[in-house]
């Protein structure tokens, strides 16, 4: 009998073509549009420049060593395209001009001391403040040593030296950091089971389907069917799971399969908790499949965009609880934590609460399926 | 008025679903902006960086003062945060964003310092990590000074050293903000992140809606019994265009009532009339792709299936989740052909608008009627498939 259930729950959630598509197709047509922005994504350096101008008064023209400055940018500029400071000469009346008409992000002058005039604060000016507060700072130092040391005046180099040395993260020294929006599209696949746990409780309940009155008829108790119907789904959810992956491996030549056991692992709790919320949904809001599928449509899009986002960090500061329990986060923080570290211990914790809201979502659905009646008209 | 009757009732019949998809997406566009509602934008402010700094260089279990000094210069642009120094708590730590960096001063580091500079300062970060090249370039700027001071003054004391490098990096340059009368109030990034969310809630609010009721009027039985009613097509039409207008006004009326009240604090007539029309411009937009979807689709399930990608896929190419200026100009003429495109650069265009004059009013302009158009455009494309296929059933 219970082989028998199987097999047909098996051909009945095979044939929902909307489920297949949503759980199937849906993640790999996001994937390949995702990968067709990605590779094509420009460096930073190229999109920023700084411009701005230095008035050509009577200050500048007495300031040897501003000028020299100046000049040293300005000849940086032109012999290396990395560099983002463009630096131009200009009168009073000229600047004030371009600064209004917004051509410049702000312009220098010296008068009794070193002034930069900009319209408002913002990445540029904080940039054009950066460089000339380093010129006043080396100032500051040349001078300190000239009055204690003269003879210092021929040998001076000021040194930029660099003291750091990056350690990587692991040992497998992952880096590509565009990887998280790959994982964090396997992670919504695996929350798209959420329509499979819908569909088995429109399935089990006589009063949402005529396939639920028949189920309701046969001699096996309602937690074999919820659990062959949640393991049969769970089955399915991990075949479209693996394809996925595999297909963005291959044909999208995204490294996602190592550890391939530890990724299979966190995808299969993953799918199940989304199973069990589906259901929970399915069980516990009594309305129209229309409102059902419209919340799980919601929870996996804020979901979804909250995880990628900026939003991530404000929530985990405001409402540390909501970001915890986020269960596009948890799939995509236990994959994640396997690509960029050599420590299994935020998988092992995110595996623990996936875990745990499965249990509470299915105790929930079993409590409230459980001994339905129905009035006879 | 009885189908402009209808059309409310099944309104209000998918009343749920509709209500959740706009609290949702106008909350997610709420969240999105909330970190930066009342931010000073006439003064500079430093990024804010948390970083954990581990020393071995310890003197009799203190500091040394070199490495005291760096602390405490560094304590001045970043927070320092106490992390358990094991390599796993620091991942754990780096990877929940409880520090953007972690320094480790080697033993031995100070005194190498000034010896040779064979040691390093380890510093372990994300990939790519901005607020870590920040902290980098800090350590970078104390430790070369200091080295210049050691190098050129004969200096053996390493307070000495430090209180001179520190008397350097405390020198700033001076900044004048200099402001207009007529200049318009400066909006926020996260205003504009706001706006430009805004057109997100603006799509799937609109298109579900407008396409749900539309799937329902445009059922064969439906239209065989509206066919042969006493009311004309055109006044059905009329009712209907009412019907769909109405909604979406209501639409647009809650994100901008919602955008008011929590803006309030920057608010500015001229832009805010002008972020109005563009998100009004887009929300009419929008009605004409739900249209064209709700009457050509029958099927509930294709109906939410093409949603989803017509408005994911919109949204990705067009510059609302991955800046247009990271893009490459393949992409971005990709994106012209989406009106969130235009909507999101007459967003930023109001943004940086400071007096109003036609010199910047006039893009602007050309920017939303650009969005019009693409609406004019879409409706035109979907009644002429309603004559293709009213004259094929007619043919037959």
């Amino acid at each position: 009998m219970l082989l028998h259930v199987l097999k047909y729950k098996f051909i009945c959630l095979i044939r929902d073509k909307a489920i297949i598509f949503w759980a199937f197709m849906f993640p790999v047509i996001l994937a390949v549009l995702f990968h067709i922005v990605l590779i094509n994504i420009n460096p930073q350096e190229e999109f920023m420049k700084v411009e701005f101008s230095v008035v050509d008064n009577d200050g500048y023209r007495q300031d040897i060593r501003f000028k020299n400055y100046v000049n040293s940018i300005i000849e940086s500029y032109e012999n290396n395209s990395q560099s983002i400071y463009n630096i131009s000469i200009r009168s009073l009346e000229e600047s004030e001009q371009l600064l209004e008409d917004n051509k410049i992000d702000g312009y220098v002058k010296i008068e009794d001391e070193l002034k930069l005039i900009v319209k408002r604060s913002g990445t540029e000016q904080s940039l054009i403040k950066a460089l000339l507060d380093e010129y006043i700072q080396i100032n500051s130092t040349m001078e300190t040593i000239l009055s204690n040391n003269p003879s210092a005046l021929e040998n001076i180099d000021l040194l930029t030296n660099n003291f750091i040395e990056d350690v990587p993260l692991s040992e497998s020294d992952n880096t590509d950091f565009s990887i998280m929006i790959y994982y964090s599209l396997i992670a919504m696949s695996c929350l798209y089971a959420s329509f499979w746990g819908l569909r088995i409780i429109t399935l089990s309940q006589a009063d949402l389907s005529s396939i639920g009155a028949r189920m309701g008829l046969i001699p096996q108790k309602k937690l074999h069917i919820l659990a062959i119907d949640f393991f049969v789904s769970w089955i399915i959810q991990l075949g479209i799971i693996t394809f996925q992956l595999i297909f963005m491996s291959t044909v999208l030549n995204v490294e996602l399969l190592k550890p391939i056991g530890l990724v299979f692992l966190t995808t299969a709790v993953g799918s199940a908790m989304a199973i069990s919320l589906g259901s929970f949904i399915g069980a516990v809001i009594k309305k129209d499949e229309d409102t059902q599928v419209t919340i799980i449509n919601s929870v996996i899009g804020i979901g979804y965009v909250i995880t990628v986002s900026q939003i991530n960090e404000i929530l985990e500061s405001k409402l540390p609880f909501l970001a915890c329990i986020n269960p596009i986060k948890l799939v995509n923080d236990g994959l994640l934590s396997l690509y960029y570290f050599d420590n299994y211990a935020i998988l092992a914790r995110n595996v623990v609460l996936m875990s745990s809201l499965t249990f509470f979502f299915s105790a929930i659905t079993y409590l409230t399926v459980r001994r339905v009646k129905y009035a006879s008209i | 008025m009885q189908v402009f009757k209808t059309y409310h009732k099944i309104i209000k019949r998918k009343f749920l679903s509709i209500a959740i998809l706009l609290v949702a997406y106008l909350g997610l566009s709420l969240l999105y902006s909330h970190s930066d509602l009342t931010s000073d934008v006439n003064s500079f402010t430093d990024i804010e960086v948390e970083i954990a700094f581990l020393n071995e260089d310890m003197t009799n279990e203190n500091n040394t003062e070199l490495v005291e000094g760096m602390k405490s210069y560094l304590s001045q642009h970043a927070e320092i945060v106490t992390v358990v120094d094991n390599r796993e708590d620091i991942q754990n730590a780096l990877f929940s964003n409880e520090i953007q960096a972690a320094i480790r001063i080697p033993y031995g580091f100070t005194k190498k310092f000034f010896k040779d500079n064979s040691l390093t300062i380890e510093q372990m970060s994300k990939p790519d990590s901005l607020e870590a090249f920040y902290v980098q370039s800090h350590i970078n700027k104390f430790l070369n000074k200091a080295k210049i001071y050691a190098s050129y003054m004969d200096e053996d004391d390493q307070a000495q050293i430090v209180e001179r490098v520190k008397d350097d990096l405390s020198k700033y340059i001076n900044v004048e903000v200099h402001g207009d009368s007529n200049v318009l109030l400066e909006v926020t990034r996260n205003m504009i992140n706001h706006y430009n969310f805004l057109g997100l809630y603006l799509l799937f609010s609109i298109v579900s809606g407008v396409g749900m009721s539309m799937m329902v009027f445009n059922k064969p039985e439906i239209i065989k019994r509206n066919n042969i009613s006493s009311l004309s097509i055109s006044n059905r039409n009329f009712q209907l265009f009412l019907g769909n207008i109405s909604y979406v006004l209501f639409c647009w009326g809650l994100g901008m009532l919602i955008s008011i009240v929590f803006f309030r604090h920057q608010f500015s007539l001229p832009k805010t009339i002008l972020f109005s029309i563009n998100a009004l411009c887009f929300a009419i937009t929008c009605l004409s792709i739900g249209f064209l979807i709700g009457k050509n689709v029958r099927n509930k399930n294709t109906f939410n299936s093409l949603v989803a990608i017509i408005i994911l896929s919109m949204t990705f190419i067009g510059g609302l989740f991955i800046p247009l200026e990271l893009m490459s100009s393949k992409i971005i003429k990709v994106a012209q052909f989406t009106p969130i495109y235009w909507y999101i650069k007459a967003n930023d265009n109001i943004q940086n608008l400071d007096i109003v004059s036609s010199d910047y009013l006039i893009p602007i302009g050309w920017q939303i009627l650009t969005v019009c158009a693409f609406g004019i455009g879409i409706f035109a494309f979907t009644f002429i498939i309603s004559k293709v296929k009213y004259s094929r059933f007619h043919s037959q």
